[in-house]
């Protein structure tokens, strides 16, 4: 793929990196729509690239994907900013409406968010309307258990979340934490989404693309190996969430790191089913695989984001 | 596979450059970034480079990409 997706101009996706998610902002005459409003520490840009391409149209209401601290971390700020509604999946409405920490899963991996109140619920099979297309909302449970994903059958575009990426799919936390079954609902999700018409897929993270039946591919690969091994699920888990912490926080003092590892429930909870190793020796073998990755360095005693 | 974007998830935009303090990009080109044609995208990263050059920074690092 070598020019870029071709979208109505009705239809502009903010590229964002791993700590926000992209956001997709739609024209309808004098009014927009938001999709995904990032993470909380980079509201201020996610307000000027609003700002930018409104040029004066009104923001009229900002829908999510899905409940992770990624996703929904502007919309406090987007609502305080543009005066629009916020519409959240249906599933989610009650953790967002008692702000439950666990429930939003910022407490239990240590991420940070700004409260918000939603103004309605999208369902599975709801529609609405949005860039001159109508979209309409299906679940796609897996990564979290009430995410929707947003679908044009006229243009075949797929507004995926974090249930289908070019190169995978989101961390699969029930079943990391024990909460319930993400590996099978991730299956249904992909069969489902696999029968849809798709030209295009705008991804919760990373560029848009078009190579839907080898993203497939690739994601069902992913979730065999899963399947399969339960403790290169968790370690995969516990190397992503420390890697978006470490996004966030920019650097971890590394004697601290065994203590965050065993208090914060997501990594508790992974070693605990999936590793059974010490804190200390999951440090060890964290930080070793993170400097491999080339995401983090050692700086004295701390460890830094690349 | 298309042009990275340099995103290094700082986005956080500089009162004084105006430019983001991680990538360099002013707000019009990380907002006109997935429009691009990959040589608008090139030349988008060119003139980053120079923008680092002149801020005394040195090469851009490409992190790898998290799975939030």
């Amino acid at each position: 793929m070598s020019a870029a997706l071709r979208f109505p101009p009705e239809l502009q996706v903010f590229e964002r990196g791993w700590l926000s998610a992209n956001n997709i902002l739609l024209f309808d005459g004098d009014e927009a729509t938001l999709i995904d409003s990032g993470y909380v520490s980079h509201a201020p840009q996610t307000l000027a690239l609003l700002r930018t391409s409104l040029d004066g149209r009104r923001l009229a209401r900002l829908i999510n994907t899905h409940s992770h601290s990624d996703h929904i971390g502007g919309n406090a700020a987007v609502q305080r900013e543009f005066g629009c509604t916020i519409e959240v999946p249906a599933g989610i409405a009650d953790a967002v409406a008692n702000w439950d920490e666990a429930a939003l899963l910022l407490s239990t991996a240590a991420q940070s968010g700004e409260r918000f109140a939603a103004d309605g619920t999208l369902a599975a099979g709801d529609a609405f309307v949005a860039g001159g297309l109508r979209w309409q909302a299906i679940a796609v449970p897996g990564h979290d258990m009430d995410a929707l994903a947003y679908y044009n059958a006229e243009r075949r575009l797929l507004i995926s979340g974090d249930a289908l990426w070019r190169d995978g799919f989101g961390i699969l936390f029930a079943d990391v934490l024990g909460t319930g079954d993400g590996l099978g609902a991730a299956r249904r999700t992909l069969e489902a989404i696999g029968r849809l018409a798709v030209d295009a897929v705008i991804p919760g993270h990373g560029a848009p693309f078009a190579d839907f039946d080898d993203a497939l591919e690739r994601a069902f690969a992913r979730l065999r190996a899963f399947e399969d091994d339960g403790a290169r699920m968790a370690r995969n888990a516990i190397r992503a969430c420390i890697t978006f912490h470490l996004l966030d926080a920019r650097r971890i003092v590394l004697d601290e790191l065994p203590r965050h590892l065993a208090e914060t429930p997501l990594y508790r909870e992974a070693n605990a089913r999936f590793l059974g190793l010490a804190p200390d020796a999951l440090a060890v073998w964290l930080v070793g695989e993170l400097e491999r990755a080339g995401v983090a360095h050692r700086e004295g005693r701390e460890l830094v984001a690349a | 596979m298309s042009v990275p974007s340099p995103c290094i998830n700082i986005c956080r935009m500089s009162a004084e450059t105006g430019l983001c303090e991680g990538c360099q990009r002013t707000i019009d080109e990380i907002a006109r970034w997935s429009r691009s044609t990959d040589a608008e995208k090139r030349a988008i990263l060119d003139i980053v480079a120079q923008r680092r050059e002149q801020l005394g920074l040195g090469a851009a690092t490409v992190t790898a990409g998290a799975a939030s």
